[in-house]
């Protein structure tokens, strides 16, 4: 099936008179690399919702995602004149997000951090299907959630997924197909009375 | 897969697209640019790492060509390199070690081993006859047996001292022989 991307970065390259709006991923980069804040503003702009949305399904906390997201871009800021373009802008700052993320989950695994306060916390719309989606989701490994959230919600292609989670391809491939039978099972019972 | 097992899959993957995406909260671009902007990157320059690598690329160059000269001239040298030392040991007494780098050919030849400048060419032909050299007519090199070097060369400097004025001087190159040779002057 072919899944409906989340709008993608514009590929047009400025020419002086377009504007940030319209520039690429890797054309603002470039510019933020030079100290552009602006740039880089646009990029935080463009990426905040999918970057905050990997961080909250992977933590599974509001707090966290937050912090991991606002940590993540600083990061970026401060190393983006390393990022040397040879992949490409959406792949380097997600890798650097889920790291804050895989982060905290390992924290929290330290400190013995009651999981299910964590779900609780979540203050997703209060739809039950979204809730029930959100609770199933809670019940994978953070390695399978992180490989739902990538290709499923955020809709990245499988090359890109495997670059941001920095395993193989075929490792991805095959945790995404068990995260979604693990899912289906999971969403049945919550249908079952 | 079943096409009902395909179907569920499509259904849970659209479902997990629709319902799963969040919203960053609204503070956060402008808590992270706040941030941002209070800590601004140093503008990149983008020329100092190739002008960098192109210094680095000389250095090793030069430093190379330097090494290779240097191994290639102390293969030609070694005569010169103890003329040298000779000269700048003028008038001292020989030390072992420039014995051992002469001899480092394994064949014995006899050695400039120190000079003595001024000494009257009487004093001097009470040592050996003065032979004629035409080319260099006012030095002449002393060939002195192993374990007289010491007194020889005192006696030299002393006679030097006390050149008095007017009198015809030589200088004098102290060359090494056999303890079995004879003090001998010849030509330089």
């Amino acid at each position: 099936m072919a899944l409906p991307r989340l709008p993608a970065a514009p590929a047009a390259t400025y020419d002086g008179r377009m504007r940030l709006q319209d520039a690429s991923d890797e054309w603002l980069a470039k510019r933020a690399a030079r100290g552009d804040a602006d740039a880089f503003e646009q990029l935080v702009l463009r990426y905040q919702d999918r970057l905050y949305t990997l961080a909250l399904r992977v933590t599974l906390s509001e707090p966290d995602a937050r912090d991991c997201v606002q940590e993540g871009l600083i990061s970026a800021w401060r190393a983006i004149d390393r990022f040397r373009g040879d992949a490409r802008f959406s792949t380097w700052i997600y890798r650097i997000v889920l790291r804050k993320a895989y982060d905290v989950l390992d924290r929290r695994k330290r400190t013995a951090e009651p999981m299910e306060e964590i779900v609780i916390a979540s203050t997703d719309r209060p739809a039950d299907d979204r809730l029930d989606l959100i609770a199933a989701l809670a019940t994978l490994e953070p390695e399978f959630r992180a490989a739902v959230v990538a290709c499923d919600i955020i809709g990245m292609g499988m090359d890109e997924a495997a670059a941001a989670l920095e395993v193989p391809a075929g490792t991805v491939k095959s945790r995404l197909s068990r995260a979604r039978s693990r899912l289906a099972v999971e969403l049945e019972a919550y249908r079952t009375p | 897969m079943t096409d009902n097992g395909h179907t569920d899959h499509e259904q849970l993957t659209r479902r997990l697209h629709e319902q799963g995406q969040a919203q960053a909260p609204s503070g956060l671009a402008g808590d992270v640019m706040r941030q941002v902007r209070a800590e601004p990157r140093q503008p990149q320059r983008s020329w100092l790492r190739p002008v960098a690598l192109c210094a680095t690329v000389a250095v090793l160059l030069v430093a190379g060509i330097a090494g290779l000269t240097r191994i290639g001239g102390s293969g030609q040298s070694s005569s010169a390199g103890s003329a040298a030392e000779t000269h700048s040991a003028m008038g001292a007494v020989p030390g072992t070690s420039q014995n051992q780098a002469s001899g480092a050919g394994g064949k014995y030849t006899p050695d400039a081993l120190g000079r003595v400048a001024g000494v009257p060419a009487d004093k001097l032909a009470t040592l050996s006859p003065l032979p004629f050299c035409a080319a260099q007519a006012h030095t002449y090199a002393l060939r002195v047996p192993v374990g007289r070097y010491a007194a020889v060369s005192r006696q030299l400097r002393t006679w030097a001292a006390a050149t008095p004025t007017g009198a015809t001087t030589y200088n004098v190159q102290i060359r090494r022989a056999p303890a079995s040779a004879r003090l001998a002057l010849t030509c330089p």
